[in-house]
């Protein structure tokens, strides 16, 4: 499949590739995206030699049941919060009339980088029993385990991705409905309930969507500060690592997808056709020009906006220095003499994780969204019989969570023909079709923004349909390009959840080797892969920000400004 | 579209440059590969290109790397050492015994890994049972016990894994709680609260230590000293490393582990206690995954594990006591001799393991 994405980009064939193309993708979405996720219903209703819905009973059984409830009692709560603080954050960057509030959005980023299991850490040194700040700071005797940390902890984690895609859809707002309000006479909170409230709408949702997504998918937290609390995410990956159990972690991924799907399709009828990711690249023309009157809000609401703001920060930046200090001291927590043993304790094997890690990163942040606009090409400039349900595949990555997508792609592609396993082509293609979403609904945006009449008039003067995709579309998609790729290099980056099931010891990993040290104790080796690996993602997006700024720099092309509002996901 | 078509043409072409550069560093740069001859885990990432060339055929060794699922401490350096002493390239994952039986059922006629190394020995165990391992019976294993290897060479056990204590001394002095050093002493009240322990179905490790109580106190005394036990447990923890992480941070006195040694190798205050009224332990065994493509390479390792060299290394590396009599021990791991082991049964305690977890499911899981 590279080999031909590759040959498009070319510019080699003709109309016949074309076609090719416009076959292939049905086809890879049918391959890689609806036949893993048959695998799993079906590895969960066929055992042994029958039907059965026995491991369902057993899951609804008394001893699993309480499961479910776990779950919808944290992800419920986790995901309206960060919806919550992401709106606030997000009102606080767009709207309001702070100096200096660009800084969230950085903060935001940075929490997004955040690794997996060396946050959670840093969180119980802070805030534990014998923790900084509980206990050396306010003199508290705490016991942090439980679901209340979990909630806490994935409302931090999550609302950054909430700020991002709701600023996004903020920034792409049109002014002039709210202006139009206030002239007629409406209050400040009046406009804020009565108009930028319902507009906003799409992006709350999507946020939320995501935020109830990852929540359900995280299972991390839960065990490291969840203090015995089960979840659903957590329990299928120990009945695969604990009981070797493929079947019963195969119908607890159900259980976990099940729900994913009913807000997906909610969203879809609550909202039509609005917007889903609400990923338009394109900035709105009202955002520019308009005068702003009434800008700024009642400084009681800005000040509480700046006190949530700044705890955000503070907590972010808390738990970034406590990984640093975990990396660079000679025992995390105890004795904070600079030390760089632990370092060196991981450069041998440690060093080929992390370059397995940036391979993959590169791979799939340049390939995917290659693969995503096309796809949104095809489907929007040549609808076929069954297109809607191909649009429906290609969201769906989306919002299935990782470990599901891991268990379905070892069932999916261990055997021939298809026998993947043990490769690091199945760990791309997973990274790939699971960030296609991103690049093809932000694609689709731009789509549905151009007229038709550019194509038409590109046809008529004698451009052929070929001429017509690589001249016209594809440098029209080079923002839904950017946004997939900034979007996937972060996430394959911090990413554990969706391919510790596929990593073999020629492919490990970096966020693989932080699971890892944790587990065998080494804390301060955890923190060091943690801050190797922020620096390294912090630099990556640098790199790829510079190249594309250098065009940009060249042509003085001053207008042309992408949204800074890229929805980089999370690990998991 | 208030931007210029050309210069949106011209960034595409840029794009199309940058992919190219970008694709041509993936591959030269960060290409994953087999690690090239010797031992290429000291390579500084800057001789990446060089290290290109291994990748389609590895030189010197005509075989591929040796794959191996682990479960051990100090992985790296046994590893290096062992390359440096036979030429064979590594390449290793750790994993839970869970996780790796998963696995190998998962690719049973096409394994993907060569070596299994360290665990829980009723993993494999049940590996062995259900054609998962090659037999071999290794030269050198005639220097093991007989009772930490198997009588059909399906595994060898390359180490002893004892249940410990790990006690965080900061914490017991501010407590006022003098350091447990029996199980007995774990039930006092006032460690209610203080003592983490993993959930038996998903630990071996908590396995073993509560059916090795069940088997030294009988059954009646064995599950009533549970029922007790269980009044300062707060809750079981789903992962075998959580206890002892947490009582390295202070978050309880006691963390129940076989890995004690570790976090105080690492720095932590924690004082590693073998309870004297019994130390639970198990022998952690090494075994070749059947169907592996490289046995030969695989046999090479079993039998340099068990070898006085290989015995010693591995027993720095992993601070447990090694299976081969007279390997020399460093100074934070005790004698066998000196400890107070569980005569345990294996074979009845692998027998009576589900209703033993049902047992304690229905009594205990919180």
């Amino acid at each position: 499949m590279a080999g031909k994405l590759r040959e498009v980009s070319q510019f080699t064939t003709r109309e016949k590739l074309l076609r090719g193309i416009a076959l292939a993708i049905p086809l890879s979405l049918l391959v890689f995206i609806l036949y893993p996720f048959m695998r799993v219903f079906l590895a969960s209703l066929w055992v042994g030699e029958g039907w059965t819905l026995a491991l369902y009973r057993q899951v609804l059984g008394a001893q699993k049941v309480g499961l479910l409830w776990n779950t919808f009692l944290v992800s419920v709560p986790s995901s309206l919060l960060a919806t919550l603080l992401g709106l606030a954050l997000a009102l606080l960057v767009v709207r309001s009339s702070i100096p200096g509030k660009k800084i969230f959005n950085l903060v935001a980023i940075f929490n997004i980088i955040s690794p997996p299991f060396v946050s959670a850490l840093s969180f119980i040194l802070l805030f534990g029993r014998r923790g900084l700040i509980t206990r050396e700071l306010l003199g508290l005797n705490v016991n942090l385990f439980g679901w209340e940390s979990i909630v806490f902890l994935q409302t931090m984690g999550h609302a950054s991705i909430a700020f991002l895609v709701i600023a996004s859809v903020l920034r792409r707002m049109d002014r002039d409905l709210e202006n139009a309000a206030r002239d007629l006479g409406a209050s400040n909170a009046r406009v804020f309930f009565t108009v930028t409230l319902p507009l906003l709408m799409p992006g709350i949702m999507a946020a939320l969507v995501l935020s109830f997504t990852l929540s359900l998918a995280d299972f991390g937290t839960p065990l490291l500060v969840g203090g015995g609390f089960r979840m659903l995410a957590s329990e299928a990956y120990l009945q695969v690592i604990g009981q070797y159990n493929m079947p019963l972690a195969s119908a607890l991924s159900v259980f976990l997808v099940l729900p994913c799907l009913a807000v997906f399709w909610l969203e879809k009828g609550v909202l039509g056709e609005r917007s889903f990711l609400s990923e338009a690249p394109v900035e709105s023309v009202a955002a520019a020009g308009t005068v702003d009157r009434g800008r700024g809000f009642h400084p009681l609401v800005t000040g509480l906006l700046l006190i949530i703001g700044l705890f955000f920060m503070l907590f972010t930046l808390a738990i970034f220095a406590t990984i640093a200090v975990g990396a660079l001291t000679n025992i995390w927590g105890y004795d904070y003499t600079f030390s760089l043993r632990h370092f060196q304790d991981i450069w041998g094997q440690g060093t080929r994780s992390v370059r397995n890690s940036l391979y993959f990163a590169f791979w799939v942040a340049t390939l995917g969204p290659l693969l995503g606009i096309i796809t949104a090409y095809y489907l929007e400039k040549s609808p076929f019989v069954g297109s809607r349900f191909f649009e429906f595949l290609a969201l769906l990555p989306f919002v299935i969570p990782g470990p599901f997508l891991g268990i379905s792609y070892v069932l999916a592609f261990h055997r021939p023909p298809l026998a993947l396993t043990g490769t690091a082509l199945i760990i791309v293609l997973l990274c790939v079709y699971r960030e296609l979403p991103v690049s093809f609904k932000a694609g689709q945006a731009v789509l549905r923004q151009v007229s038709g009449s550019l194509e038409q008039a590109s046809l008529d003067l004698g451009a052929n349909r070929w001429q017509t995709f690589i001249r016209v579309y594809l440098p029209l998609m080079a923002p839904a390009y950017r946004i997939g790729m900034i979007h996937a290099f972060i996430h394959v980056m911090t990413t554990i959840g969706a391919i510790i099931f596929l990593i073999t010891p020629r492919y490990k990993v970096a966020t693989f080797e932080i699971f890892d040290a944790t587990n065998r104790g080494g804390l301060g080796q955890g923190a060091a892969f943690a801050l190797l690996l922020i620096v390294l993602t912090v630099a990556g997006l640098i790199f790829l920000n510079l190249l594309w700024k250098l065009p940009q720099l060249k042509e003085k092309s001053k207008e042309w400004m992408g949204p800074h509002g890229t929805v980089p996901g999370k690990h998991q | 579209m208030r931007f210029s078509k050309d210069a949106k043409k011209k960034q595409w072409f840029i794009l199309l440059l940058i992919l190219g550069l970008l694709a041509a560093t993936a591959f030269s740069g960060c290409a994953p590969g087999p690690e090239p001859e010797g031992n290429g885990a000291e390579a500084p990432v800057d001789e990446a290109e060089e290290v290109d060339e291994a990748d389609e055929a590895p030189a010197a060794y005509t075989g591929d790397p040796l794959q191996i699922y682990a479960a051990y401490g100090g992985l790296q350096e046994i590893m290096d050492a062992f390359t440096a002493d036979t030429g064979i390239p590594v390449e290793f994952i750790s994993m839970s015994s869970g996780e790796v039986l998963s696995r190998m059922r998962a690719e049973r006629g096409r394994p993907l890994g060569d070596v299994w190394f360290g665990g829980g020995v009723d993993s494999f165990m049940v590996a062995a049972e259900e054609g998962l391992l090659e037999g071999y019976i290794s030269p050198e294993a005639e220097h093991i016990e007989t009772r930490f290897k198997d009588p059909d060479g399906y595994w060898t056990g390359v180490s002893i894994v004892l249940v410990t204590f790990v006690v965080n001394k900061d914490l017991a002095e501010e407590l006022g709680i003098p350091i447990p050093q029996t199980w007995e002493d774990l039930l006092d009240p006032d460690l209610q609260g203080e003592i983490l322990m993993p959930n038996p179905g998903i630990s071996g490790t908590a396995f073993t230590a509560m059916a090795s109580i069940i088997q030294r106190l009988g059954e009646e005394d064995g599950w009533e000293y549970l029922a007790l036990l269980d009044e300062n447990i707060p809750y079981y923890a789903e992962r075998g490393s959580e206890p002892p992480n947490k009582a390295s941070l202070g978050e309880v006195m006691v963390g129940i582990s076989p890995d004690g040694v570790n976090a105080q190798r690492e720095g932590y205050p924690v004082e590693v206690v073998y309870p004297t009224d019994g130390t639970a332990w198990w022998h952690s065994p090494v075994a070749i995954i059947a169907g592996t493509p490289n046995l030969e390479a695989a046999q090479r390792f079993v039998d340099w594990t068990l070898t006085e060299k290989g015995q010693e290394i591995l027993a720095y590396n992993s601070p447990r006591p090694a299976t081969r009599p007279g390997t020399p021990i460093p100074g934070d791991v005790p004698a066998l001799e000196t400890l107070n082991l569980v005569e345990y049964d294996f074979e009845k305690a692998a027998a009576e393991r589900d209703a033993i977890v049902e047992r304690w499911q229905e009594n205990f899981a919180k």
